[in-house]
């Protein structure tokens, strides 16, 4: 889940009854170029923001310029993030462009709507006073009123005000209905004939309705293979290109560990927070702790750091997982601070492992792990 | 007095008959906090460790006085359990469940605002004033009565707070964990109100996260404060984009950085502190 590919959410734009530009997707090089139409437009399907400064939307006057386009952007990769599929759309006349979206307001515990005339950059870049703003409680859903009170604060031709109500209703519907935390489509497009077109789109769907969003399950992307790896294990792992791979017990531990760690001067590796559910019990436990380790060899950090302080688990079921994941290991130094219940057992059993450094203090275990990763002791 | 829960404070547990909830049930009948009815659908007419069961909140008020409950259902249910606890009058729920969607959240919250029920959480590590009442996952033995109010985003940072704090000699009133989602129900601002009118509390620690407004706003109370405030905004080693175990922690835009919301914090006259040590110990010496 997460953020959706453009594709797919301009699929559930268009699935509810919305405007977009007439397309192919294409994912390998036996594609077929005669339903298109020139010029073209070839757009990587990458979930980052900036493609098209980077390469990642090109325009094709011909046959031949699009197959070349095709071919050189299948395989190759933008700001780090591989393409494996294009969107060939239709090249839409605009004559304006506005912006629109839905998203979750964290402050407010409430939806807010903000739509602009001054669509097709980023929102960010755009002077607060030309976006308009309106919170939406779902106690209430959104009302014509509130449709009013924005579509009369802008200059819209009264040919396309109907179309762009309508624009604004259904994404607060899609919002609702597929648990996003946001739907943007930036730009919407009015064209010459006053169609009003989305002409980029983009859905972030919120990972905790996956219960109950069995639909979107598997679309989603820009997990690498640490992560989904990890997330099967049953804990939260993030994967960060560096020298300490860290494991709490707890995410907001993890923070405090990870600004700890920066603080000494370490570099911050991949990271893993076992949440409470690897916990309950003692197989569950020493399965993702060998599933953990196994991944983080892959990875070859130059120390693995735990950091747990348990209040109700036991350190010692915790030093007993660690020592038979220890096979696994790659000889990758651990530093494990186990403070809480029976973190003195912990450190007798993990007393005769060469390659663990025990102890409770959070600081010191920071320390070595940082001094470790530097090639010290 | 402390805030929010004491000695007085009747607890029911939503969902008691679940792994979690009867390990909270446990916990509190050890510790002498007044556990007085549990409720799990279909499980009504059941007693948990001596505790009786019902069908549904209303049921449960109308035999005991419940001042605080715990919600540890699934988190598909959580939306329901908490409106459902709003209509029977329950003054104060804290919900331990995480996972909760967000739109859930959302809509929960909105509907307690139409009455005077407040929510700490989804994903909160509870509340819990030590000697008195604890509806947390804080160990009752790791706890030490003082006069330091604790309001937090993370129950593990927490832990290591007061682990410094008691190094110092120093404890806690009340700590609240307010939770790691993007939408909670209450925020920093609202316990530092209530610590500012508490006469056991003397000093107030902050720890918050990158992601979100909620310490900006918190920042704009504490100038008015008279008890001095601690904080602690972490995060702020995390690489751009990635996020890190809460679901609410992520920084949309500069301002919500753990860096720029510390800043705030320190201008607005917190003391501020760049790891949990750091801040221990800074209250360590002043206090």
């Amino acid at each position: 889940m997460g953020r959706l590919q453009e594709y797919i959410s301009k699929d559930l734009l268009s699935r509810s009854g919305l405007t977009i530009p007439k397309g192919i997707i294409v994912s390998n090089d036996s594609f077929n170029l005669d339903s298109v139409t020139f010029p073209l437009v070839v757009k990587a399907q990458i979930p980052i923001g900036g493609r098209g400064k980077s390469g990642g939307i090109k325009i094709a006057n011909s046959r031949s310029e699009a197959t070349d386009i095709i071919n050189s952007m299948i395989g190759s990769s933008i700001n780090g993030v591989p393409v494996d599929t294009v969107l060939l759309e239709e090249k839409v006349d605009i004559k304006q462009e506005l912006y629109v979206s839905v998203f979750i307001d964290r402050d407010k515990s409430n939806a807010l709507l903000m739509i602009s005339e001054y669509g097709g950059i980023d929102i960010e870049e755009l002077d607060s006073e030309k976006i308009l703003k309106i919170n939406i409680s779902p106690l209430t859903g959104i009302k014509d009123y509130m449709l009013r009170s924005v579509i009369g604060r802008m200059s819209l031709d009264s040919d396309v005000i109907d179309s762009v109500k309508n624009v604004i209703r259904t994404i607060y519907d899609i919002f609702i209905q597929y648990d996003a935390e946001l739907v943007e489509i930036n730009p919407l497009v009015i064209t010459n004939n006053s169609n009003v077109v989305a002409l980029d789109a983009k859905i972030i769907i919120d990972d905790n309705s996956l219960f109950r969003q069995t639909e979107l399950e598997g679309l989603e992307s820009g997990l690498n293979s640490f992560e989904t790896n990890t997330s099967k294990l049953g804990v939260n792992g993030v994967f960060v290109d560096g020298d300490i791979a860290i494991i709490t017990s707890g995410a907001g531990l993890q923070m405090a560990t990870n600004d700890t760690v920066t603080s000494l001067g370490g570099l911050l590796g991949p990271t893993i927070d076992m949440g409470g559910t690897v916990l309950k019990d003692e197989e569950t436990l020493n399965k993702a702790i060998f599933g953990i380790i196994s991944e983080l060899s892959i990875l070859n950090p130059k120390v693995i750091l735990f950091n747990t302080f348990f209040q109700f688990a036991r350190c010692d079921v915790m030093a007993r997982a660690i020592k038979n994941s220890l096979s696994n290991s790659n000889n990758i130094p651990i530093v494990a601070r186990l403070q809480g219940r029976g973190d003195d057992e912990a450190a007798q059993i993990l007393s005769d492992s060469p390659s663990v450094f025990v102890t409770k203090s959070f600081e010191e275990a920071c320390t070595l792990a940082v001094n470790t990763a530097k090639g010290g002791n | 007095m402390a805030i929010l829960v004491n000695k007085n404070t009747n607890v029911l547990i939503q969902g008691i008959t679940g792994s979690v909830g009867k390990v909270y049930a446990e916990r509190m009948i050890e510790h002498g906090t007044r556990i007085v009815a549990g409720v799990t659908p279909g499980k009504g007419g059941q007693n948990i460790l001596g505790i009786p069961v019902y069908n549904s909140v209303d049921e449960a008020v109308s035999s005991h006085s419940i001042d605080c409950s715990l919600v540890v259902v699934p988190a598909p249910y959580v939306k329901e359990a908490l409106m459902e606890s709003v209509d029977s009058g329950i003054k104060l729920v804290t919900v331990y469940t995480e996972g909760v969607p967000v739109h859930d959240s959302s809509y929960a919250i909105q509907y307690s605002k139409l009455t005077d029920t407040r929510i700490i959480g989804p994903n909160s590590a509870g509340v819990v004033t030590p000697g008195e009442c604890n509806v947390s996952d804080i160990n009752d033995t790791f706890l030490k009565k003082g006069n330091i109010g604790i309001a937090s985003r993370s129950g593990t940072m927490t832990y290591e707070a007061m682990e410094g704090l008691f190094e110092y000699g120093l404890g806690v009133s009340t700590v609240s964990c307010l939770g790691g989602d993007p939408i909670v129900g209450t925020r920093h601002i609202d316990v530092l109100k209530l610590f500012e009118e508490d006469d056991d509390t003397a000093a107030v620690i902050l720890l918050g996260e990158l992601g979100g407004a909620d310490e900006i706003a918190a920042a704009s109370y504490i100038k008015s404060m008279s008890k001095p405030v601690f904080a602690y905004v972490s995060g702020w080693s995390t690489p751009p984009g990635k996020k890190m175990g809460h679901a609410g922690a992520i920084a949309s835009g500069e301002s919500e950085s753990a860096l720029a919301k510390s800043k705030v914090l320190e201008k607005e006259g917190a003391f501020t502190a760049k790891t949990v040590k750091e801040l221990t110990k800074m209250i360590g010496q002043k206090l």
